[in-house]
């Protein structure tokens, strides 16, 4: 049974990383070091991208078995692109990516700031006048905001490729059909709302992940793992929540029924 | 106003570098600090004793504005702590340089790259004046060809030196250690001692050290406060503190062993 503690705590979660959120914003105007977003930003890519290109590769693929199996039983089997480009593309993909990047990067941020605050580098930053929320939050905040859309187009690229290879190598879906089939499903449009995705994804990882970090009160070594834990599990929650809401306030209004 | 009856010195007539005005300080339902007054005179190493759990390092951590008291006021180099903005608070810790007991060096810098930091960070001095303060201060703790080791290759008393290398680099009016000593075997406790004494004769700013090493404190301290029970015990000049006859200072000065 959950503690009406807990509960509460639960409900107030969200007001308290909103207000990290704003807090964070009001620092960061005052100008982030770019040379630390910079190479926050290159390490992130860097570490997530390959965690995106695998994921989403083989969700591509499985996607294109799945679509091309059920499709067969109609004899549209080479139809099997639109499924790729409406599941895939618009929804799976960015959604992977978002959860790669909240596996990866958002354990990684959570631990760093968790292991700078059990240490007492927050504090020794702070003795020294300086903004820990400028120097440390906002530059990592940064980095997943430009990396979350790079990584959206990685997973597009990539899942796309494993459908290629699936359909057209291994299933023997005309390539031509397929990739016809996808072009319908899929415009410019498409793109730009992934990348959409990619920036709202990218600054909920960064924020929630910062903030399980930077604002627990845990102390010892412990709460390092505690704090990557914590940030993986919300992240991923809230990348879920809010890649509904996207695509409800995007797609939603499409519907014809 | 919860001032011990023997208390050996009022500090009515001194600078304070940090003064206490009544202040409680509270974890959950334990008090920490029970309306506390003490004035921490300027240009003096002053060092506050007491058992752990005492409330020194929380004492520390109200005069730099990283904790809140419930009431009372705190001042520190004549600026209202818990009255000031969020930019004069900052300003204020730029005046200011504190020892952490794990030192809270940046493990992912390098040992230049440490001391350097504020110099870079806050002075925004260029990089010949930051070269050239950095070469001073690793000379003045004794470690001068360190400069490009991590502070993971370095040993426990090397890295409170760095740590105090780094917490000067400013040229800040008060310095403050908590427990500079502690977890050092003790040839070790005793060159950080006369580092930290040579480095306060030399600069002639305020010095304040948390400890509970009695030895310590006798080599450093021109002044020295015991803390108890919430209370300052006892704060006075060092001679007059080791000449007290209050039991429960007496008992921890000459560590006798507590009662279980």
């Amino acid at each position: 049974m959950p503690r009406v503690a807990d509960i509460a705590i639960g409900v107030l979660w969200p007001l308290r990383v909103s207000a990290f959120l704003a807090r964070t914003v009001v620092a960061g105007l005052r100008g982030p070091p770019a040379k630390d977003t910079l190479m926050l930003t290159v390490r992130l890519l860097l570490r997530s991208i390959p965690v995106v290109v695998i994921v989403t590769f083989f969700a591509g693929a499985m996607l294109t078995v799945q679509a091309a199996v059920s499709l067969s039983g109609f004899g549209a089997a080479s139809m099997s692109g639109l499924i790729v480009g409406f599941g895939g593309v618009r929804e799976v993909f960015p959604l992977l990516a978002g959860g790669s990047l909240a596996a990866r990067t958002g354990a990684e941020l959570a631990s760093q700031l968790q292991a700078m605050r059990v240490t007492r580098q927050v504090e020794a930053l702070e003795m020294m006048g300086l903004d820990s929320l400028q120097l440390l939050v906002a530059p990592r905040i940064i980095a997943c905001i430009i990396g979350g859309p790079l990584c959206v187009v990685a997973a597009m690229v990539s899942g796309l490729v494993g459908a290629h290879i699936i359909g057209v190598f291994q299933l023997g879906i005309d390539r031509g059909a397929m990739w016809g089939a996808l072009l319908q499903a899929v415009g410019t449009v498409d793109v730009i709302v992934g990348v959409v995705k990619g920036l709202v994804l990218g600054l909920l990882v960064g924020v929630v992940a910062t903030f399980e970090g930077f604002c627990s009160d845990e102390t010892g070594p412990r709460s390092v793992g505690r704090a990557a834990n914590r940030a993986v599990i919300r992240s991923m929650v809230v990348v879920c929540a809010a890649s509904l809401a996207l695509s409800m306030l995007i797609y939603g209004r499409l519907v014809q029924t | 106003m919860k001032r011990a009856d023997i208390t050996v010195d009022t500090r009515a007539d001194v600078q304070a570098a940090i003064e206490l005005i009544q202040v409680t300080k509270r974890f959950g339902d334990r008090v920490i600090l029970d309306n506390v007054d003490l004035v921490i005179a300027r240009g003096r190493t002053t060092a506050l004793l007491g058992p752990s759990g005492t409330g020194k390092s929380t004492l520390l951590r109200l005069a730099t504005g990283l904790l809140a008291p419930e009431q009372g006021t705190v001042k520190t180099l004549g600026v209202d702590v818990f009255g000031a903005s969020k930019s004069d608070l900052l300003a204020l810790r730029r005046r200011m340089g504190m020892l952490f007991q794990d030192n809270a060096l940046f493990g992912s810098l390098s040992v230049f790259d440490n001391v350097a930091f504020p110099l870079r960070r806050v002075a925004r001095a260029n990089e010949a004046t930051v070269k050239r303060r950095v070469a001073e201060l690793l000379g003045m703790v004794g470690l001068p060809d360190v400069g490009d080791r991590t502070p993971d290759r370095l040993s426990g008393g090397q890295r409170k030196r760095i740590a105090l290398a780094r917490a000067i680099a400013l040229e800040p009016e008060l310095v403050l250690f908590d427990e500079p000593t502690s977890g050092l075997d003790p040839q070790t406790s005793a060159s950080i001692d006369h580092l930290i004494k040579d480095t306060q004769q030399r600069l002639g700013i305020t010095f304040v050290v948390i400890t509970h090493d009695v030895e310590s404190a006798r080599l450093i301290a021109d002044d020295v406060g015991m803390l108890d029970n919430g209370t300052v015990r006892v704060f006075g000049s060092r001679e007059a503190v080791w000449a007290s006859t209050d039991p429960v200072v007496r008992a921890f000065l000459d560590r006798v062993p507590v009662q279980q």
